[in-house]
């Protein structure tokens, strides 16, 4: 066969397909009528494990206020709440994939709580948690005999822990009301807790607060759980309280502009744990955005650094067409440490799969500068 | 719907729109997965554990549009790690077994047998290629290689196909002649 020749007979090739099997047949039949059952989860990134997406969906809306300037890191009061905390280790400490949680972790700046329910020979046990007023995050631990090192045994085969999980919801609940949107600020994720801790997960939940000083000190979040192969559900009353008091909230008059756009950093609320940033990018050739506009919009993220130069893990964020602009508000994981300033770098996502972002990729001009107030 | 635009709801958490669009790509993944497997066992077990892991992050999705890539990423891999699981004589100790064909038919055939002999990441690549006509960008993310070194693959498949199905024909015509 010439060589000119063996592509177009590869592409016809393609058209015949094995026939399917019957055992395969009934197996994606019985695939499918399963999944009216199970809840996908909620949009957002995969975490600690796979693929991580940058940037966040561009779906809801996420209005702020305006926030001032509170206090900063290293305040008395801030201390005192360390000092008030058990100073043993956390699993936070060890996670790769959040530098925030993991500073937490390290910090002590996390409650430890030790709620477990149990059917029949399955425990679940949250131990330990963190709240910033922007997300909590907690720790679940597993004990099963169909669960070793973090393989568990649905009865039909194995998977991974995560995987194990059919079903999860998380209420809250603040002085006797419902914290009706919790659920709606960028959903639950969970992934694993690492290697050293196979049987553990780590759960957060973004809150709808747009300052977190406005979020309650405390409050009580139920939460249930099923797992894969058991019909049961299992339940917990998990109390949150604020493992940190203090959290810097500035408007900054930080703006750039190139040939095509303006870019504003409208404001910047930097917890121990998180840090949340509201943007603005505007397209200068238009007042309103056709579609083709809007989706070159959307394909604009940011990446964060830090006066180290690390940059700042994306967790997620929602955005809304104002106009001829997108406004937007993410959230990413404090590095640790206290940063001077932070260097925020719009950039055209290419690649939804990739997480680097290479030299080309960024805005030419666009580049600005947060300076953060220093500690007390 | 196009498959874009379904894409979307099931990305929104569409349930039926996300078995609408598994069910337009069942009979490729199925091809894809016998092909890495060849065991109907192993393929159902890899089908059904990457539909259930798509279902449950497919809100995750930020461009709709790579559904089809995104999908086959997962199903790869699952093929992978079942292979990992199972011992090796095992995976391949089953022949496949190939349907009857036609007269007319003989020279797809041909070609179709000599992709299934190709090495696994250069049969993938060209399944993926020039079956499921993604472009390279896409064989790249779906195999979570560069552009570059999907290419590369691609060549290297065509000039192996180039060289088993001359031999392949000669030996018919020596056969022929005698």
């Amino acid at each position: 066969m010439a060589a000119s020749n063996i592509e177009q007979e590869l592409k016809k090739a393609g058209n015949d397909q094995p026939a399917m099997s019957p055992l395969v047949r009934a197996r994606l039949d019985e695939t499918y009528a399963n999944i009216g059952g199970i809840q996908p989860k909620r949009k957002g990134r995969t975490r600690w494990t796979g693929l991580r997406l940058i940037a966040a969906s561009t779906a809801a809306a996420g209005v702020l206020g305006i926030g001032v300037l509170a206090t900063a890191f290293a305040s008395p009061a801030m201390a005192d709440s360390i000092r008030s905390l058990p100073v043993i280790g956390s699993i936070f400490s060890t996670l790769q994939g959040d530098s925030g949680l993991r500073a937490a972790g390290e910090q002590g700046l996390f409650a430890t709580v030790n709620r477990e329910v149990s059917h029949e020979d399955v425990k679940l046990k949250v131990t330990d948690t963190i709240y910033d007023g922007t997300r909590v995050a907690f720790l679940l631990t597993v004990e099963a005999p169909n669960l070793k090192d973090g393989v568990y045994d649905n009865g039909r085969k194995t998977v991974k822990l995560g995987s194990a999980i059919d079903q999860v919801v998380l209420k809250g609940e603040n002085d006797g009301g419902a914290i009706s949107s919790l659920s709606g600020a960028g959903g639950l994720f969970y992934g694993g807790a690492g290697k050293e801790h196979p049987n553990t997960l780590v759960f957060e939940q973004v809150l709808p607060y747009a300052n977190p000083n406005d979020a309650p000190d405390v409050f009580e979040a139920s939460v249930t759980i099923k797992l894969d192969g058991i019909d049961h559900e299992f339940a917990f009353d998990i109390p949150f309280r604020k493992t940190m008091q203090a959290s810097i909230e500035i408007t900054p008059d930080a703006k750039s502009e190139n040939g095509d756009y303006r870019f504003q950093v409208a404001n910047v609320g930097v917890t121990p744990v998180t840090t949340r940033i509201l943007t603005e990018l505007e397209y200068k050739h238009a007042f309103v955005l056709t579609n083709k506009e809007e989706r070159r919009l959307t394909r604009v993220g940011i990446a964060v650094f830090d006066d180290q130069g690390r940059r700042l893990t994306a967790l997620n964020g929602e955005g809304i067409v104002e106009g001829n602009k997108i406004v937007y508000d993410r959230r990413f994981a404090t590095t640790p440490g206290m940063s001077d300033y932070l260097t925020v770098k719009p950039f055209k996502i290419e690649d939804d799969f990739a997480e680097e972002v290479k030299e080309s990729q960024y805005l030419k001009g666009l580049e600005v500068k947060i300076e953060l107030p220093s500690a007390d | 719907m196009s498959m874009t635009k379904l894409a979307a709801k099931a990305v929104n958490g569409e349930a039926d729109a996300f078995l609408d669009l598994v069910k337009q790509l069942e009979n490729s993944l199925y091809a894809m997965a016998k092909s890495i497997l060849r065991k109907d066992e192993d393929v159902a077990d890899a089908l059904q554990e990457t539909i259930m892991k798509a279902y449950k992050s497919v809100t995750s999705l930020r461009e709709p549009k790579f559904f089809k890539t995104w999908m086959f990423r997962i199903l790869i891999n699952e093929c992978h790690n079942l292979i990992a699981q199972r011992a090796r004589a095992d995976v391949v100790a089953d022949v496949p077994t190939t349907d009857v064909a036609q007269a007319d038919d003989y020279a797809k055939v041909d070609l179709r047998e000599a992709v299934d002999r190709l090495e696994d990441p250069q049969r993938i690549a060209v399944i993926l290629h020039y079956y499921e006509d993604l472009p390279i960008r896409q064989v790249a993310l779906a195999l979570d290689i560069s552009e570059s070194a999907a290419k590369m693959r691609l060549l290297r498949a065509r000039d192996t196909l180039q060289r088993s199905l001359s031999t392949f024909r000669e030996g018919k015509m020596n056969l022929g002649s005698i």
